[in-house]
Formats: C-alpha cells, structure tokens, sequence
C-alpha cells in the first residue's frame, strides 16, 4: 500500500513536470519554427507576416478583402496573416498596446490610429523606422506631402492611408428642397432651419455625441469661424477651451439644444446609430466628417450634399468653407513593430497594404480624398466622380488654414478622453452642467498628464 | 494516509501544482498590482516610482468619489431588492402550490441564463429615449407625461443601471435561497404546526435562522456584485454621457484604456479590494450578532 503512495506521489508530480515542460516545449517549438522561417526566407521561401487591423465597419472589411486579394501579386514572398479586431478605437488599440507590452508575438504590422494613441507606441521605441525602406521605393514622390510624418525624432513611422478629411455637415437635399430651405452660411441661417425641423418629426441635426468626439468637432466647427487657431493655440498652451472661441461655440450647442436640434437620445447615440439615420432619410443634417462623403453621395445619390461649418459673425460670410478642421490624423497609417523578424517585408508590407488600400477606395469606389498622388501611381476613375465628390476635392485646394480635429490632436490620451468625456455631458443639456461647467471640464482635461 | 500526511515533503508535493497555480494566478498579479499603483506607467514606456502619488490624487479626484458612491449605492441597492428580496420571495414561493413554484421559479430563472450583452442591449431598447419600449407604453396607458429621457437624467440613469442588473442577477439569489428552503427537513415545519405556530412564527424561528447561512451567502455576493457593476454600464452607456453613469469599475477601466494610466487604475482596484474587505468584515460581524449558540441567542 505505502509503495503504491508512492508510486502516486510520484505519478502526480511527473505529471505536474510534463505539463511545465509541454508548455515550455510549444514556446521552443514556436522559436524554432520561426527560426527555421527566418533560413527560409534566405532561401526565398515564403515569409509569414501578421498584420492586426481595426474593423470599424463595412467599408473597411470590403477594403482589405481587395487589399488581401491582391497583395500576393505586390509581395509574392510574404505570406501574410490577417486578423480583424472589431470595436472602437480605444478597444483596438488596447490591444495593440497588450501585444506589444506582451513581447509583439504575432504581430508584425497593424494600423496604428494615431494621434494620442500613438504616442506611447513612439516614445517606447515599439515601432520600426521606415525612412530608409520608404525612401529606397521611392514613397516620398507618390503621395502628397501632408501624408509624410516625421517623428520628433526625425524617422517616420507610419505609411498613412485614411483619407484627407475635414469636418463638415451632410444634408439631405431632398428634406431641405421640401421645407424650402437653403444650405446655411451663417450661424443664424442654421438656427432658422432648425426651428422650421423641429416642428416636423424629423431630427434636424443628427450627431453621435455617445463617443464625444462627433459633438466636439460642432464646438470646433463653430469656434474656427472665430478663431481657426484656437485648437492650435490650446494644444501649445497659450489658449484655452474657455477663450472666447470655443465659449461662443458652446453657447451655440447650447441654443441648438434648447430647440430641439438633436434628437432625445443625443448623448447616448453612438455614430453608428446617428449615421444610418441620416442615410434613412430621418434626420435632415448630420455633423461628420468628409471620410462619409463618396460613400454618402454612393448611397443617398441626388439627395445627398454637404456644406461647410456656418459662421458665427454675419459679416465674417467671406471666410465661409476657407478655415476647416481637419487633414490626415498624425501618425495613423500602417506600422511595424521594431521586434519583427523581418523588418525589410514588413516596411514594404505597410506600404503594399496603404497603397493597395488607396487604390480601391480610388479606382472602386471613386473616393478622391486619398493621400497618394493617382497620377503618379497610375490609377483611373471610369467614371466622373459624384458632384459632392468633386467640388470637395475642389475646395480641399482653396482652404487656408487647417488644423487637426480637436480629438485626434491633443497631446495626451486623458486630454482627448477628458474632452470627448465633458462634450457627452454637455449633449445631455441638464441644468446641472451649465457652459462654465464643461469649459472648465474642457480646461482641465487639456492640462491632463 | 496518515503515514502520507506525516511527511511534510509528501505534503508539498501533492499541494504544488495548486500552489503554482495560486502563485501564478493570484499572488503575483495582486503583487504586481500594488506595485503597478505606486508607479506612473502606461505599459509601454519605462515606469517611473511615484510612491502614493496615485492614491493622493484620486482620493482628490471628485470623479473617483462619485463612482465609487454610485457603486456603494448600487452594493446596497442589490443587497436590498437581490438578496433580501429573494429571500422573502423564495419564502413566499415554498406557500404555493408545486406547480406554480416551479412556473414562478423557471420565470425568475430565466434572466440569469443570458448573456449580460443580451440582457443589456435589451433594457436599452427599453429605456431609449426616443423609441424606447417604457415611454411608449406610459404614453399608451395615458401617463405620457412621467415620459422621461431614462439614461441621460441624472436623477434616473444610476438607478436604470441597478434595475437591469438587479434584473440579471435575482434568479440566483432566489435559487439559493429557494434551495436553502427546501434542505430544510419537513418535520420542523410540521412540528411548529403541531404546537400551533403560524406563518409568521414558523418563518421567525424556524426559515430565518435555519437560512442563515445561504442568506449569508446570498447578501455577500449581491454586495460585491453591486459594488464591481461593469459590463451593463460599458454596454448601456460607457459610463456616460460623461461621467454620470460611471461605476468604480468603469472609471477605473477609463483610467487604464482611455487614459492609458495602468499606476492609477491599480491604485483604483488596491482601494476597491479595500472597500470589499470592509464589506465582508461588516457583513461577518452582522452575521455575528445575534448568532445561535448552544439553542440561544447571544
């Protein structure tokens, strides 16, 4: 009996070791396999890449299908793996961040969102610098310039490929032509059409102010008719969101509110529930940005069009659509991880993936908007584009100033947080969060470490 | 056996393989924690030592003290409509006839068989303000008036956020105290009858102290669950519209991925394991009192 214990004792601890050892051996199995790729793509076998991409939407899982498609035709020695990531930004880069602090096991490229989110990813030297891979394919020479990033430390990181966007307000032409009512170049033209909507039932301004940002680009539509540097100034400490500017601004949301101009549900309407109501036919305008236009004018045909952010001043009419925020987030695009493998496939992989990208939204779904030069690149439109797309890409030439979105340009991920967090209170318009309140929510967040 | 468990190295080999998993699993994160709370880290670039820096900030920070309010109420909130609740609830059942206690009890179970994603993107339907299901039916039974924007009010949203997980959570307080119940033996009920108690006496001096530990159990759960209410404020509302629905789970999520500040929201749950430590001290010490001890109550 006493031996059989033994035996026992002896049987659960082996068994114990094993198990430690199993684990231990996938890790070597996996080092050697990745070992063994590394000798194989000295002997031109294929190379296996992962690449993390954020599926936001419909648009972006059509978009890398054809990127998928096609890029064993551009890199025919990478074998690339893909994994989507659904949910918002925050979600998806949470688990950018974790791959990476894990050791940047199957991750090779992603698409980094930029902005804030990026900054940690810079400052800890995750990822790998581009310049000498980009400039040895020529890249500087095929997209426009505002698309080349460089780090304060003088590399570039990112291959962007989002389009060159800017806020503006959609309308429904159809529901405007039946109200008898006019594109609004100024504030008090905007405040008129609303009135005449909020007697009807549909919403007038649909806006997805759940994730704050949506509602903050208004705020900042409205304060760069004052000022088009505020944002600017803010973010370089010699302004603040309680400046004139952005208090006029909220004091505008703050009339819109008070008539009616959003929907009941407001503050808790995400972008994906606000979007299909202005598609729907449902809400008259919407605040978003240009990235909607091509697949707007796609889907809303005639009745679709756009206008630019009204001006405060009646006598300010001359700088109507000229200050507009926007442009192309500052470090988005595509990134590699400093730890890969294979540094020289994944840098030409950023660029397979952007371009690739590029080329379909351009030649597929006649989106202008993008940040490679098509003539250099070689790409054609059949068709004419729609006339929102065209005279956008006409007045994307005329604007003077442009500054980045208010969200995507704060120094720090709490600072964009903190704005986004205090523009969702302010939406839900209770006495108990007055203009001064979310000013100084909005000063405070802008201080944030 | 007893040979076996006379030799200490018999002992620890036959506990390691737990005791690998405990250190893995629960020492080293907690550890880890409370070095992560005295740091500014966030997770990507070096650490730097900031001693209680963290924890100076938030006890300042007026945000942190209202979700954790709001999570305190909640924890009494689901204390009281969970667990107190389905205790009387489950005595109330055992009155019934078999059949309809299994009808009303299959009923109360069904919530809980849902995912909290399920359960949450229903009660938003629910509560919406502009097409929500509650203002079309106060506008249908002529009470259009108490129509109310049920997530966006303060004065409402918290409490929306307790219903639909009181909701989620009641099956299993009711479960346990049902089968608390029913373990009890029939002959002490038929015994209290014989000397001619009633329902309330039985329930007095038989139910309730015979309960005592499944009502022990029931509260203790319902305090934590209230106190850690997270998925069914990401889902709802994110914790918002800005802060007004914010739980302490939610705002230290919010310190860790939004604000990207890993020290902070480890000084967040350092403080939280606090706070449930507490809990379960007054929750054992209220148990103490009164307890049965040799057929009296001291």
């Amino acid at each position: 009996m006493n031996r059989w214990k033994k035996i026992l004792s002896l049987t659960l601890a082996g068994a114990m070791m094993l198990s430690l050892a199993a684990c231990g051996g996938k890790k070597d199995a996996e080092e050697s396999g990745s070992t063994g790729g590394e000798g194989a793509s000295e002997d031109t076998e294929k190379v296996t890449l992962n690449i993390l991409f954020n599926d936001t939407d419909e648009n972006v899982e059509a978009e890398m299908d054809y990127v998928m498609e096609h890029l064993p035709e551009k890199l025919p020695n990478v074998e690339v793996k893909l994994e989507m990531v659904p949910g918002d930004a925050q979600t998806y880069e949470t688990k950018v961040r974790t791959m990476i602090s894990a050791g940047g096991e199957g991750l090779d490229v992603w698409w980094e969102r930029g902005g804030s989110w990026a900054t940690p990813i810079l400052e800890s030297g995750s990822a790998l610098p581009l310049d000498e891979y980009l400039e040895a394919s020529g890249y500087k020479d095929k997209v426009i310039p505002s698309a080349i990033f460089t780090a304060e430390d003088g590399h570039i990181y990112s291959v962007p490929f989002n389009d060159n966007s800017y806020e503006i307000i959609l309308y429904n032409k159809k529901i405007f032509a039946d109200h008898n009512l006019e594109v609004p170049k100024t504030v008090s033209e905007l405040k008129e059409i609303i009135k005449v909507l909020a007697d009807t039932d549909i919403v007038p301004i649909s806006v997805g102010a759940k994730d704050g940002w949506c509602a903050a680009m208004m705020l900042e539509g409205f304060a760069y008719s004052l000022d088009p540097m505020i944002t600017e100034k803010i973010v370089k400490g010699e302004g603040k969101f309680s400046d004139e500017p952005y208090r006029t601004g909220a004091e505008i949301m703050k009339e819109l509110l008070d008539m009616g101009a959003f929907s009941k549900n407001v503050a808790l309407t995400g972008i994906d529930e606000a979007l299909p109501l202005f598609e729907t036919g449902k809400a008259a305008m919407m605040a978003n940005g240009s990235w909607a236009v091509a697949a707007g004018a796609e889907k809303m045909g005639e009745d679709f069009g756009y206008f630019y952010y009204p001006v405060v001043n009646d006598a300010d009419l001359d700088k109507y659509g000229k200050n507009v925020a926007g442009g192309i987030n500052k470090y988005s695009g595509m990134m590699a991880y400093a730890g890969t493998e294979h540094p020289a496939e994944a840098a030409a992989l950023c660029e397979a993936v952007a371009e690739l990208r590029c080329q379909y939204v351009y030649e597929e779904k006649g989106n202008p908007y993008i940040v490679y030069k098509p003539e250099v690149m070689g790409w054609k439109y059949d068709s004419e584009f729609a006339e929102p797309v065209a005279r956008l890409a006409e007045d994307m030439q005329n604007f003077e100033y442009v500054y980045g979105l208010v969200q995507d340009v704060m120094p720090t991920a709490a600072a964009s947080a903190g704005i986004m967090q205090a523009t969702s209170k302010f939406m839900t318009n209770t006495p108990d969060y007055t203009i001064e309140d979310y000013l100084a929510d909005m000063d405070k967040a802008a201080l944030e470490e | 056996m007893k040979k076996v468990l006379g030799n200490k190295w018999y002992i620890f080999l036959l506990s390691a393989p737990a005791l690998i998993l405990l250190a893995a699993f629960v020492a080293y994160p907690l550890i880890n924690i409370v070095i992560m709370s005295l740091q500014k880290t966030n997770g990507l670039t070096p650490a730097v030592f900031v001693g209680p820096d963290n924890f100076l900030q938030l006890i300042r920070d007026e945000a942190f003290i209202r979700a954790n309010l709001a999570s305190l109420g909640l924890s009494i909130l689901a204390v009281l409509c969970n667990a107190v609740l389905a205790v009387i609830v489950s005595i109330l059942l055992c009155t019934l006839g078999p059949r309809v206690q299994k009808i009303l009890r299959t009923a109360f179970v069904i919530p809980l068989v849902l995912s909290v994603s399920v359960i949450s993107q229903l009660w938003l339907t629910i509560y919406h303000a502009d097409w929500g299901l509650l203002n079309y039916f106060l506008r249908t039974i002529g009470l259009g008036f108490l129509q109310n924007e049920w997530l966006i009010d303060p004065r409402t949203a918290m409490i929306c956020i307790a219903v639909t997980g009181m909701w989620w959570a009641f099956g299993m307080d009711l479960l346990m105290a049902y089968s608390g119940i029913k373990a009890i033996p029939e002959s002490y009920f038929e015994a209290a009858q014989l000397d001619g108690a009633g329902f309330l006496d039985t329930v007095r001096y038989i139910t309730l102290p015979l309960l005592r530990n499944v009502t022990k159990t029931c509260i203790t759960i319902s305090a934590i669950a209230g106190l850690y209410t997270f998925p069914q404020v990401f889902i709802m509302t994110g914790g918002g519209p800005g802060d007004l629905t914010q739980t302490v789970m939610m705002y230290m999520y919010r310190q860790a991925f939004a604000n990207q500040r890993y020290g902070m929201a480890s000084a967040v749950g350092i403080l939280v394991i606090i706070e449930t430590c507490v809990i379960l001290g007054v929750i054992g010490w209220l148990f103490k009192q009164g307890k049965y001890k040799g057929g009296e109550t001291i």
